[in-house]
């Protein structure tokens, strides 16, 4: 198959400058690729498989359609989608994959970085006002990516990253959309706040306000939004109203940071160091943050008082910069290591660093949380309905305390 | 004496009250391992907390108690061990005070979002909502607010004393660490919480602390926190009396060790 359509948002007349070019569902369409029989076929790779908790890691648009979504328990995806084939996932394969998209694009544009795995920001500067070529460019990438790598992508062009990626996603696969300069805002008006790449705090006030789409923020007026959201929610603004003023940083980037801490006297307490990681990667998480950054490796250094080093790493199926899930990987890292003697040191490294991709944060809470909501369930009904409350701050500068938060039943949407 | 000479008579003293009151009466000691703990713990995140506790923080499985005065920083050590502990496990809040205030809880960085806030109607049936979220182990920190609002509808003493020790009972190797925090009586002398009748808190709790303030902390005329004294009164584990002091800075509630 060969891309075959194209089209163009016109608003008025600056030219696109920055092309974003993806390979929906990498891991997905890397195992379609491996084994031909599959085509056609609704395929889910589930993360860690074996495991109670095992999540989805990707799916193909077979099993999208029948409900399943990455994120969602494996044990649901199969009552959504009993049909579908389930695989393990083979990290390793998606992540040369990725790797061989990124060395191809470099090789035919100026300058490219990856914002993720299958994930690719082109620039097209010198294309002012020239949207047909354009157009043609994004065009012969994609044929050339069908072509050597046998996969299919998508490309959105725009004045910026967000808006582009925006783009890519809007549309299907071998199509290319151009978003002609200053149609920004009018173009991601309807877009849900779930594609921002923001904090499920953050996720959670916004829905909590009524705020469902991104045209709603865009329209508020921008101090109002500081006010309630602080500098996170400037940003979401910025980003609703198609303004993103990130420049494109050709190359894969700085791809890790690092963070350690030495023990005097040495550490004899794995509690303690489990603490001690928990700070450590919340502080790195932090940084990433501050970077729009999100990290897909986490490696981890023990020193031991007797000289000795342990050393763990764990490649996460999606890049991360939630310091409390960093925080469990280090954990999970950290506990079953053989220490011969007291610790002196331990380092963090993050790794495999991207830029934050638009996703849609999942709606689906985990197994142990799921087990919670009925237990508690359960009391409610023998201790009275308004048992059990959670809350949430909603002005947290309000003069009023009673007027800074909500109190809300606990199985209130 | 030489050194031989010496390790001689020790082993002959040994195996003299070995012989006599069993193998087990005189053991060596050796250094406890990190995961050799005698009983798991729940890290309060705060280093120095974590170490005056001696078993790396709050006993699972068991009862605690943190006594201490309106303004000493009981309520902030709780918020922030709870926002600790949310990181890794789900926390219940058992507002029976129903002084519960978020938008304090959000600036003590407790995750809101993932915390169940429990408004029990009366003290009795607080217990049993305790003893019912205790059985299972769904939850790492059940945070009880407080032992003194016990006493506004104080349940009979052999009610409460049975009350207690249904909670004991479904603790028991549990994941879940069960922290009341408690006001010292005015009457009964230091060390004691004001709690009601039968409600013997001071025995059935694993681990009691003692939070005071210990002097104000100021950055010029304005006063920016203070200095809180933690002191372990009673440890099943581990000898008693241990101090570490925590700094409170009221700039978006930060809570550290010395």
């Amino acid at each position: 198959m060969s891309p075959s359509t194209a089209s163009t948002w016109t608003g008025h007349s600056l030219p696109p400058r920055i092309a974003y070019l993806a390979t929906p569902h990498l891991p997905a369409a890397v195992e379609r690729r491996e084994r031909p029989r599959l085509a056609g076929k609704p395929l889910v790779v589930a993360n860690d498989a074996l495991h109670a908790r095992a999540a989805v890691l990707d799916c193909s648009t077979e099993a999208l359609d029948a409900g399943v979504q990455p994120g969602m328990a494996l044990r649901r995806a199969e009552h959504l989608c009993p049909e579908a084939i389930f695989l393990p996932p083979r990290l390793d394969l998606y992540r040369t994959a990725a790797a061989a998209l990124f060395e191809l694009l470099s090789h035919q544009m100026p300058a490219v970085e990856q914002a993720q795995p299958g994930g690719l920001y082109l620039d097209l500067r010198g294309l002012e006002g020239k949207d047909a070529e354009a157009l043609a460019i994004c065009h012969g990438q994609c044929q050339a990516i069908q072509r050597q790598l046998r996969l299919e992508a998508t490309a959105g062009v725009a004045v910026n990253k967000f808006s582009a990626e925006a783009a890519s996603l809007s549309i299907g696969l071998n199509r290319v959309l151009v978003l002609t300069a200053g149609a920004e805002r009018a173009f991601l008006d309807s877009f849900p706040v779930a594609v921002l790449p923001v904090s499920g705090e953050m996720q959670r006030r916004l829905q909590l306000l009524g705020l469902r789409g991104l045209g709603q923020l865009a329209r508020l007026p921008p101090a109002a939004v500081l006010a309630q959201f602080g500098w996170e929610g400037q940003r979401a603004q910025r980003l609703a109203r198609g303004e993103d003023d990130r420049p494109l940083a050709p190359g894969r980037g700085p791809r890790s940071e690092e963070a350690s801490q030495q023990f005097d006297p040495p550490l004899d307490n794995l509690e303690t160091l489990l603490a001690v990681a928990g700070r450590l990667t919340a502080a790195l998480a932090q940084r990433l943050d501050a970077a729009w950054l999100r990290a897909g490796h986490l490696a981890l250094k023990v020193h031991c008082a007797d000289g000795g080093a342990l050393t763990a790493e764990r490649t996460l199926a999606e890049a991360t910069a939630d310091a409390g899930r960093l925080s469990r990987l280090a954990e999970t890292l950290l506990r079953p290591l053989p220490y011969s003697d007291r610790v002196e040191a331990l380092t963090i490294l993050l790794g495999d660093l991207s830029a934050p991709s638009l996703h849609q944060l999942s709606l689906w809470h985990s197994p142990q949380e799921q087990a919670i909501e009925a237990h508690l369930r359960r009391l409610a009904a023998r201790y009275g309905a308004g048992c059990f409350q959670r809350s949430a701050v909603v002005a947290p500068e309000h003069p009023l305390a009673q007027r800074r938060y909500v109190l809300l039943d606990w199985q209130a949407d | 004496m030489s050194e031989p000479g010496r390790k001689k008579r020790l082993e002959a003293a040994v195996q003299a009250i070995q012989g006599q009151w069993g193998a087990q009466a005189l053991q060596k000691g050796a250094r406890p391992r990190p995961d050799s703990a005698p009983v798991p713990s729940l890290s309060t995140g705060l280093a120095a907390l974590d170490h005056i506790l001696a078993i790396g923080g709050l006993p699972l499985g068991h009862i605690s108690e943190l006594i201490g005065q309106p303004t000493s920083g009981k309520r902030t050590l709780a918020l922030h061990i709870l926002a600790h502990v949310q990181e890794r496990r789900p926390c219940l809040y058992i507002d029976l005070a129903r002084t519960f205030d978020p938008a304090y809880a959000a600036a003590c960085r407790v995750n809101l979002a993932r915390l169940a806030i429990a408004a029990p109607a009366s003290p009795g049936q607080a217990l049993d909502l305790a003893c019912d979220l205790a059985t299972g182990g769904r939850f790492g920190l059940l945070l009880f607010d407080s032992t003194d609002e016990l006493r506004q509808a104080p349940p009979p003493p052999a009610a409460a004393a049975a009350a207690l020790r249904r909670l004991r009972q479904a603790l028991l190797n549990q994941p879940t660490a069960l922290l009341f925090l408690s006001l010292p009586s005015p009457t009964a002398g230091p060390g004691r919480s004001h709690s009601p009748p039968g409600f013997d808190l001071e025995q059935a709790a694993a681990v009691r602390l003692a939070v005071q303030r210990a002097r104000w902390q100021r950055d010029g005329s304005r006063i920016a926190g203070y200095s809180a004294q933690v002191a372990v009164l009673r440890h099943r584990w581990a000898a008693p009396g241990q101090e570490t002091t925590l700094h409170v800075t009221f700039n978006g509630v930060h809570l550290d060790g010395p």
